[in-house]
């Protein structure tokens, strides 16, 4: 029986032990663009298939996916998403969060019962204060790269010794940064280092094709965990709520599978 | 046998001290346990849950920050610690309780409270008369306790660190748990005055509101000059790290101020109103030893 708390124990007993893994997570927004819907986010509107509501997104969570024009990109989506290696950690949307129509449509599209499945939403929600409280400590251990927006600040974290940054539209517009990237770990035989990612669907892309390229590294997808490390908005409920101590239950979910 | 019982034993200074006691115990041969209802205990001694606890006769059980009413309690100790409502339900239940629980200390194993910082549970949402002794971590506030229970003072042991090799320079740490009471804005500021170029701080994010509140702010304004590392699990890492440490609260059970002159840090910090006269661990052991009857 999968368990949200003890999955999160399972990736933070691999990184106090140094053993390299990756763990990448595939939320709503890559389960539209791996169903082939086009997605548009932005200020003006949201856009999902033929679904239109009042945007909310500000510019650098700005993003455009249409299926024909960026297959190329959706194709390297779905290679990341059916990427199966030992310690590969594949997050999927889980049912309490897309209910479980979308849920089920994860599985039947990956097409097999990968025992490294585990949550998205992993690192957020009722896990976030061990997240905060317990990973984040063990960064230090590392010497960390940040792979994130070209707006984030990185002054106040401690462990960075490099970072890559991307713009809007990261997938599509950064997508030969991947290259950049592995061949700065060839070139400087990068091994035992740390990758942590908060780059929207690039980084699902990114965190495949680099872990098949050098599985010595470990690679994180922290999505918004650390944004207020970096001056950068808090507009997620459960960093308003453990921030802010804005009301909202998201800090008491645990997710279910 | 020895277990340790704690309402928390996640990263914090007092649980460092409850995983040295345990340490401290096995190493000179008296088996003890540390059960704890958080995990980051559980590596770094014999330890285990909550759940795993039980007294059975012939034990001590040296109980820390934990809301103990009746014998009773020690079976449902997950409950008694889980969630946040765990204080309020006890500050009515205290009081029912006083009357009406039976009042007498067990007679087949022994209790112990001890009282490491003076930000623990009150003692009164505690029934002392379950007890046999109290042991304070500092004479600053046991002397100052009016609790008219049996009594002892043995510093919390001190873990073996060496001056650093190699200090950098104008580099400050700040050492504490992230909370108000810490004042670590101020030791912040203070640090900035005294020409530090870069502070770290170190410490478990109990209060991240206080956090995103008071030290945010500073951490854009100074942009590039002060960094959360967390909770330091390797403190000769930490103390090799920062030339100088700076503390805005007078803590007299901390052992800062030791360590630092261990490591050849500077140390900036309240002058205490009462300093405790150092002890060597074998002194500290020595103290626990009679006092349990080992």
């Amino acid at each position: 029986m999968k368990s949200f708390v003890g999955d999160f124990y399972k990736l933070l007993d691999l990184l106090k032990a140094g053993k390299p893994f990756a763990f990448n997570r595939f939320s709503d927004g890559e389960l539209y663009i791996l169903q082939g819907k086009e997605l548009i986010l932005d200020a003006k509107q949201v856009k999902v298939g033929a679904k239109v509501t009042d945007g909310i997104y500000k510019p650098e969570d700005h993003k455009r996916f249409h299926p024909e024009e960026h297959a190329y990109y959706r194709d390297r989506l779905i290679d990341a998403f059916k990427f199966q290696k030992e310690n590969y950690f594949n997050g999927l949307s889980c049912r309490c969060c897309v209910g479980d129509e979308h849920f089920q449509w994860q599985l039947d599209f990956h097409g097999s019962d990968d025992p490294n499945f585990t949550w998205a939403n992993l690192l957020v929600n009722g896990n976030y204060p061990r997240f905060i409280r317990e990973m984040y400590p063990i960064f230090n251990n590392y010497k960390t790269i940040f792979v994130c927006n070209e707006n984030a600040d990185l002054s106040s974290l401690p462990f960075l010794v490099k970072d890559f940054r991307v713009g809007y539209n990261a997938m599509i517009n950064d997508y030969g940064l991947i290259q950049t990237m592995k061949n700065w770990i060839d070139e400087n035989a990068i091994t035992g280092h740390l990758f942590l990612f908060s780059a929207s669907s690039f980084s699902k892309i990114a965190i495949h094709q680099l872990y098949e390229h050098c599985d010595k590294n470990t690679y994180i997808d922290v999505g918004t965990t650390l944004n207020p490390f970096m001056n950068m908005r808090l507009d997620r409920t459960y960093l308003k709520s453990f921030w802010l101590g804005a009301k909202g239950s998201d800090l008491n979910k645990t997710c279910i599978w | 046998m020895i277990k340790i019982i704690s309402g928390y034993s996640h990263a914090a200074g007092s649980t460092l001290a409850l995983v040295n006691l345990c340490n401290e115990f096995n190493t000179r041969g008296h088996a003890c346990t540390f059960y704890g209802p958080d995990n980051w205990h559980m590596d770094k001694c014999r330890s285990g849950h909550l759940d795993d606890f039980s007294a059975n006769p012939n034990d001590i059980v040296i109980v820390n920050d934990m809301p103990l009413l009746s014998t009773g309690d020690l079976s449902r100790l997950k409950e008694l610690v889980s969630e946040n409502g765990q204080r309020r339900i006890l500050k009515t239940l205290g009081k029912l309780a006083s009357k009406y629980l039976p009042t007498k200390a067990p007679t087949d194993y022994r209790l112990i409270l001890t009282r490491l910082s003076d930000d623990a549970l009150p003692i009164s949402n505690t029934r002392l008369s379950l007890f046999q002794n109290i042991h304070y971590s500092s004479g600053d506030f046991g002397n100052h306790s009016k609790v008219g229970c049996k009594k002892f003072v043995a510093q919390s042991f001190c873990n073996d660190l060496k001056a650093s090799i190699a200090k950098p320079e104008k580099t400050a740490g700040i050492i504490g748990s992230i909370k108000r009471r810490n004042n670590i804005e101020k030791s912040i500021e203070q640090a900035l005055m005294d020409g530090m170029e870069t502070i770290y701080i170190f410490g478990y994010m109990k209060d991240p509101i206080y956090f995103y509140e008071k030290i945010t702010p500073l951490t854009i304004k100074y942009r590039g000059q002060i960094k959360y590392a967390g909770f330091a699990d390797n403190k000769q890492k930490m103390y090799d790290t920062v030339s100088d440490v700076y503390s805005s609260a007078n803590k007299p059970w901390s052992l800062v101020s030791r360590e630092c002159a261990m490591t050849n840090t500077g140390y900036h910090a309240p002058k205490s109103s009462s300093a405790d006269h150092l002890m060597a661990n074998e002194q500290i052991f020595q103290i626990w030893k009679a006092e349990l009857a080992l």
